[in-house]
């Protein structure tokens, strides 16, 4: 009987990471091979800069694992149902099925594979199939090798080929521990998510999986530990679990990142305060994106952007010099006094970062507010669900006016090429807006004891203004608008109302946004990234993945609210070929929403209609054929089908307008006044209770005169088509049915239209209230959880998704 | 000498004025019946001549026909720009007697329908005969430039009947100049159609071959294997013409326009009523095809197999899939199949040149029309081999049939991660349909084609040789008709 203890003692090290870690196959010094898969194409294998598909199928699962003499390859294969371990060669000569089994991994001689079947660990003997129960007597569960996909990203530990080093995935960037002596740098520090962690045979440069997305896809990126400044592409989207077997990779795109210094200078020692006497600054510190300097007699922390036109733009007031708590390479950690209101003793201690473009500021005690001085117009605080909000000196009634509840603000400065940032990432850290006159001071941040940050984000044009152009006559915008690099861009534009759009691409036409003055303003900025976003790129959202995590950025920003559908009707499948990214442009460009009496099923004008007209065009011809209906019990059972799925197309839109009314009696209950309300908070939900009344009316007058019933009707029709032979996209029945479901489906999109345009309106009241009406501010913060929740649901037929992509999900 | 015959009178409800003329000619070798058309005829009762005991007989039809039962030659001498030997199967040859420019006449292997268009471009001249072929000679006008005529058309008497008449319309055809203008722009012609019916037009596809391209109702684009998809040339929007040329179909030379069918004054359908069915203008496909029943086949649907794996839907529509896949089978069986029949025909063919040669070994000029066409044969076959390469059908029709075995048996499997191998299965499938579709259409309705043409205006000189080019023509014609394969598809 074989144990673990068949394979290097290598493989399996605990090194205080919470996942037990496989260590790489050993290394083959001559070989240059990268196996992957690829979403939708297949794995392949890359050798001498020459890709070759080695299997048809793809998948995660697939998790390709190369021998340690490198000249076989481990496949995981799904067929027929059963997940199965498959071999090839390194020419990917046809797969050869070995047996049942998952999670498998190699032994050192490349004679043996251990894998997981039926929750058992096994190995086998590949020369004669004879089998072995790993560990019988283990308690612990099975070892999953570190390539495995799950669920979410953890730590993918892998050990030097020497032993001495270990790499492993925290958060977003890969780090490498020495293990004696214990130190820990950041290797990786372009922007995304950096995952996977291979060495080379050598142990001098590590390939690893980088995305903008967790969910994927990836591309593999190579990095020279020398050289962490510039990062080799070698594959596009692939799935993350890939297998490498290389030296320095050959080829494939160079890319520069930030990141790679942190400098500190000054009269700067550990545990001491610098002598104030001296002239000259007392402390910088400096990286890639910004300057920290306090001065000598200058009560303030400095913040000063690393950009062409980057000048003073945030200070913190400081009692005193700072202590320096921590200085090397990686970061430097500082205590500050605070200046507080009270005049009371208060501390935070800041960490300023190498490879990172924020400030890190955590108050000692929970009472504690921090106070960034901040001129600015106004502060932006997105909000994806509705639209941004705005709020400038003349949206405060009170000097130290209140925020809505936001994951992060911004702020636009004079210079466009940087962007200041804060994150407040804890729903209970509040923030407050100082006004002095007619001008934003700065902003106060209740950080309740927990880390705030305070980023700057850099590029030669960061942000753009834009607005109505002066020669429309009814002042709608209409522009053409180019950024300086591919992103998921914002665009926002403020006036009596506001209204926002993501565009995930480098440029986008606005055709018709209206009811917008000339005095108003607009801005873009990068909100996200995107697969083409360059690597030295930081957005807001990389800062927050990179501040307080994958997951929890995920849940302050509800992703999975802004990225997905869902009603309690199921989709009809054939939604899904309206994915996202390379697969589909639904729902397309966001720039142009049209009104549903234009859609069309032939001519596909309505991006909002399109996995409608789908079912039609599959039915009735056009585009993609259509069905003959020959007397054929496919044909019989293919145009069932798609009747009941439009049908339940349809049903779904019904079941959303009843979630909008349920929606609507819930926010009517919350909005009636209560007895000790102040005026202010009165008149405000008096007025909310009053625009819900004249929905209700408007609503009446528009429920769908089309019943489900009749839809039915007319797919029996088509249906007794079948067996009569030919073309069934040339029958009046066929026509006619069209025409009821585009009617039906029109009627239930406008409807649609209009509870979704009062609760976007509704949330932005809520938002614009709070820092006009502090006192109705939890009443306005009710409101607006209470909208988040109705539209966080989205059927995929509703309107207005302003280019919020509905996820990535397809693609796996 | 030339003795005039006129005719006892003229009605006077004609349709169009009419004056005709028959000469009895006669001299020490041969009887002619010579009727000059001056502009068009209508009945006018039974005539005959009569001389030297040959006898004539005609007969005015009250739709304008008319009817020559002939003792002798006829010659119909009228103002033609250009000949046309119709046939919708190979495409019509046109006879431009500016291209013979030391010829005073050219000899034509007529089938059953000849067409002369008159000088003004609104009368189209018909001859139609119901039988065996017959030997028609074009008698050139004697000047000679840019503006030379066909002035007469000589039908050999080995017919029972001839039937004549004149299609008369503004614009019945129209000959429209080519120039780099209309290269890969949509360009309106100048010419109004007279009436609807299938107009067509012959264009240079590929630089190589003249095709018949019918003008389509609207713009638009098509597919045909030997140059994928490509914008249809020709097509109306309304009363107005347009023309579309590009790399594929070149902008060279004239484009003549003009109907054969579609209308009741249009050759194939005075074809029709005077002789019944002639098979080198038979339609030549039937888009229906009854074997193919859930009718998602060929491009559409392979898109259509393709979206329902895409969308995950293959179990749930499995059956339809299934039968999907027997359309796709069946095609490739159809076509696989049809390469087989090129391998026998060319083999015919050789045999009957070797035949026919060893019969005309003692006449040198006949002996030199068919060694030409026994080289052509040769080449025809070389051709078929390369563009076969080493996959012969049967090798090719299994392969395909593979593929569709293993899509079946994906459609089987649940789940995304197959859809990478049906991808590439239907790709793969498509490929080779796809080459099996080509091979038919280059070497039938390309190299096939030209040849025809080749073998047909060798022997405008040559009236020995016209019974073999008949027989060639026939032979050509027949294998080309086909249902299913793309020699004949427009």
């Amino acid at each position: 009987m074989r144990n673990s203890r068949s394979y290097p003692a290598a493989m399996i090290v605990a090194v205080g990471l919470s996942a037990t870690v496989w260590s790489d196959a050993l290394p083959v010094e001559d070989e240059q091979t990268l196996v992957f898969s690829k979403p939708l194409q297949g794995t392949f294998v890359l050798r001498d800069g020459q890709r070759k598909r080695i299997s048809f199928r793809h998948g995660a699962h697939v998790a390709p694992r190369l021998s340690p003499d490198g000249k076989t390859i481990l496949l995981h294969l799904r067929k027929g149902g059963a997940m199965g371990l498959w071999l090839t060669d390194i020419d990917g000569t046809k797969p050869i099925r070995v047996c049942d089994g998952d999670r498998a991994e190699w032994s050192v001689d490349s004679q043996r594979i251990i894998f997981s079947r039926q929750g058992r660990t096994i190995e086998r003997e590949l020369a004669s199939g004879i089998e072995f129960q790993a560990d019988p007597g283990s308690t612990r569960t099975p070892v999953i090798p570190a390539n495995h996909p799950r669920n979410q990203i953890k730590d993918h530990a892998r050990l030097s080929p020497d032993g001495a080093m270990l790499a492993y995935q925290d958060g977003t960037h890969i780090y490498l521990m020495n293990i004696q002596p214990q130190t820990v740098i950041q290797l990786t520090t372009a922007a995304g998510i950096q995952s996977s962690p291979l060495w080379s045979a050598d142990g001098k440069s590590i390939t690893y999986c980088q995305s903008n997305d967790p969910a994927g896809p990836w591309d593999i990126y190579n990095v020279e530990i020398a050289n962490p400044s510039q990062v080799r592409r070698l594959e596009r989207n692939v799935h993350r679990a890939i297998d490498w077997n290389g030296v320095l990779a050959d080829g494939g795109k160079v890319n520069s990142v930030k990141g790679t210094s942190l400098l500190a200078e000054g009269r700067i020692g550990l545990n001491r305060r610098p002598p104030v006497t001296e002239p000259g600054p007392v402390i910088v510190l400096e990286n890639d994106w910004f300057r920290a300097t306090v001065s000598q007699g200058d009560n303030s922390l400095r913040l000063h952007p690393k950009s062409a036109n980057g000048q003073f733009e945030a200070s913190i007031s400081i009692g005193r010099a700072p202590s320096i708590l921590k200085s090397d390479s990686q970061e430097v950690v500082f205590e500050v006094h605070l200046t507080n209101e009270q005049g009371s003793p208060a501390k935070a201690t800041c960490k300023m970062f190498r490879a990172k473009p924020y400030l890190e500021i955590t108050p000692l005690n929970i009472g504690d507010d921090i106070f960034i001085n901040w001129e600015t117009d106004f502060v932006l605080l997105p909000d994806r669900f509705a639209n941004d909000i705005r709020v400038s000196a003349s949206n405060c009634a009170t000097p130290e006016a209140p925020l809505p509840a936001s994951p992060f603000l911004l702020a636009f400065p004079s210079a466009r090429d940087h962007l200041l940032m804060v994150v407040t990432p804890t729903p209970h850290q509040r923030s407050r807006l100082v006004v002095q006159g007619k001008s934003i001071v700065g902003i106060k941040t209740a950080a309740q004891g927990e880390s705030i940050f305070l980023a700057v984000l850099t590029h030669e044009t960061l942000w753009q203004p834009f607005g109505p152009k002066t020669d429309s006559q009814d002042q709608g915008i209409r522009a053409r608008l180019t950024f300086p690099f591919s992103a998921k861009w914002r665009l926002s534009v403020f006036g009596e109302k506001n209204h926002s759009v993501m565009v995930d691409a480098q440029s986008v036409q606005l055709s018709a946004i209206d009811g917008f003055a000339l005095s108003d303003i607009g801005r873009t900025y990068p909100y996200g990234r995107n697969r083409n976003t360059p690597l030295d790129v930081i957005t807001p959202e990389d800062v927050l993945r990179d501040t307080v995590g994958l997951e929890q950025a995920a849940r302050v920003l509800d992703l999975e609210g802004l990225g997905n559908y869902r009603t309690a009707e199921p989709p009809v499948p054939l939604h899904q070929l309206q994915s996202p990214g390379a697969y589909s442009s639904y729902p397309n460009r966001y720039s142009n929403p049209q009104s549903p009496q234009r859609l069309s099923w032939r001519k596909f004008a309505h991006p909002r209609g399109r996995p409608f007209a789908l079912l039609l065009e599959l039915l009735g011809g056009g585009q993609y054929g259509g069905i003959n209906m020959a007397e054929l019990p496919g044909v019989n059972a293919a145009v069932d089908h798609l009747c009941e799925d439009i049908v339940s197309v349809l049903q779904g839109l019904d079941h959303r307008i009843r979630e909008y009314q349920l929606f609507l009696a819930d926010f009517k209950a919350n909005c009636e006044p209560e007895h000790n309300l102040d005026g202010q908070t009165g008149d405000f939900l008096a007025a909310t209770l009053h625009r819900v009344d004249c929905l209700q009316i408007k609503i009446e007058q528009m429920l769908p005169t089309l019943k489900i019933a009749a839809v039915k009707e007319h797919s029996q029709k088509v249906k007794a088509l079948v067996g009569t032979g030919g073309w069934l996209g040339q029958t009046t029945e066929f026509e006619r049915f069209a025409e009821t479901c585009l009617t039906a489906l029109s009627q239930r999109q406008n409807i649609l239209d209009e509870y979704r345009e009062f609760v976007k309106a509704a949330r932005d009241q809520a938002a614009a209230a709070i820092p006009l009406m502090p006192s109705a501010q939890d009443k306005a913060e009710q409101i607006r959880a209470l909208t988040q929740k109705v539209l966080r649901n989205r059927h995929y037929l509703e309107g207005d998704w302003r280019g919020e992509s509905i996820g990535a999900e397809v693609i796996q | 000498m030339t003795v005039p015959y006129h005719m006892p009178g003229v009605c006077a409800v004609s349709r169009v004025m009419l004056l005709l003329t028959v000469f009895c000619i006669c001299d020490y070798t041969f009887a002619q019946v010579h009727i000059s058309v001056e502009n068009t005829w209508e009945h006018s009762g039974k005539l005959q001549n009569q001389m030297d005991g040959k006898r004539s007989t005609f007969v005015s039809h009250a739709d304008g026909t008319l009817e020559v039962r002939p003792a002798e030659t006829i010659i119909v001498s009228c103002a033609m720009k250009y000949g046309v030997l119709p046939s919708r199967v190979t495409d019509d040859i046109i006879y431009n007697p500016n291209k013979f420019p030391a010829a005073t006449e050219l000899h034509v292997p007529v089938e059953n329908v000849f067409m002369g268009l008159l000088e003004g471009e609104d009368q189209i001249l018909i001859c139609a005969w119901p039988g065996a072929s017959s030997n028609v000679k074009l008698l050139l006008s004697e000047n000679v430039g840019k503006g030379r005529l066909i002035r007469a058309v000589e039908i050999d008497p080995g017919t029972s009947i001839v039937y004549l008449d004149i299609l008369a319309a503004p614009g019945i055809w129209h000959d429209q100049p080519l120039t780099d203008d209309y290269l890969e722009t949509a360009t309106e012609i100048d010419w109004k159609r007279p009436h609807p019916a299938v107009w067509k037009t012959q264009l240079l596809e590929n630089g190589r071959v003249e095709i018949s391209y019918p003008f389509k109702e609207q713009k638009g684009r098509s597919y045909h294997p030997t140059l994928g998809s490509f914008p249809w040339p020709a097509w109306f929007e309304g009363d107005r013409a347009f023309l579309h040329l590009s790399k594929k179909v070149l902008p060279v030379g004239i484009a003549l326009i003009y109907a054969l069918e579609g209308h009741t004054e249009t050759p194939i359908e005075f074809a029709k009523r005077h002789v019944g069915t002639i098979a080198s203008l038979q339609k030549p496909i039937d888009l229906v095809w009854p074997h193919r029943p859930t009718g998602v086949f060929s491009c559409n649907g392979r898109d259509f197999v393709e979206r329902v794996f895409r969308a995950n839907l293959q179990v749930r529509e499995n059956q339809l899939l299934q039968e999907i896949f027997d359309d796709f089978e069946a095609e490739s069986t159809v076509c696989g199949g049809r390469l087989l029949e090129y391998q026998v025909f060319i083999e015919r063919i050789k045999r009957n040149i070797i035949s026919w040669q060893q019969s005309e070994n003692n006449n040198s000029a006949i002996e030199s029309y068919l060694s030409e066409l026994a080289e052509d044969a040769r080449h025809l076959e070389s051709e078929y081999r390369r563009i076969m390469g080493k996959r012969m059908a049967p090798q090719m029709i299994k392969y395909e049939a593979e593929g569709f075995q293993q899509l079946r048996s994906l459609s089987k499997e649940h789940g995304l991660e197959v859809y990478a191998e049906v991808k590439h299965l239907l790709l793969e499938t498509n490929s080779t349909t796809d080459q099996i579709e080509k091979i038919s259409a280059v070497i039938g309705g390309q190299a096939m084609k030209r040849w025809i043409r080749r073998l047909t205006y060798r022997c405008v000189f040559q009236p020995a040789v016209l019974k073999y080019a008949q027989e060639m023509r026939k032979e050509i014609t027949e294998f080309l008709s086909h249902e299913e394969t793309w020699e004949a598809i427009y």
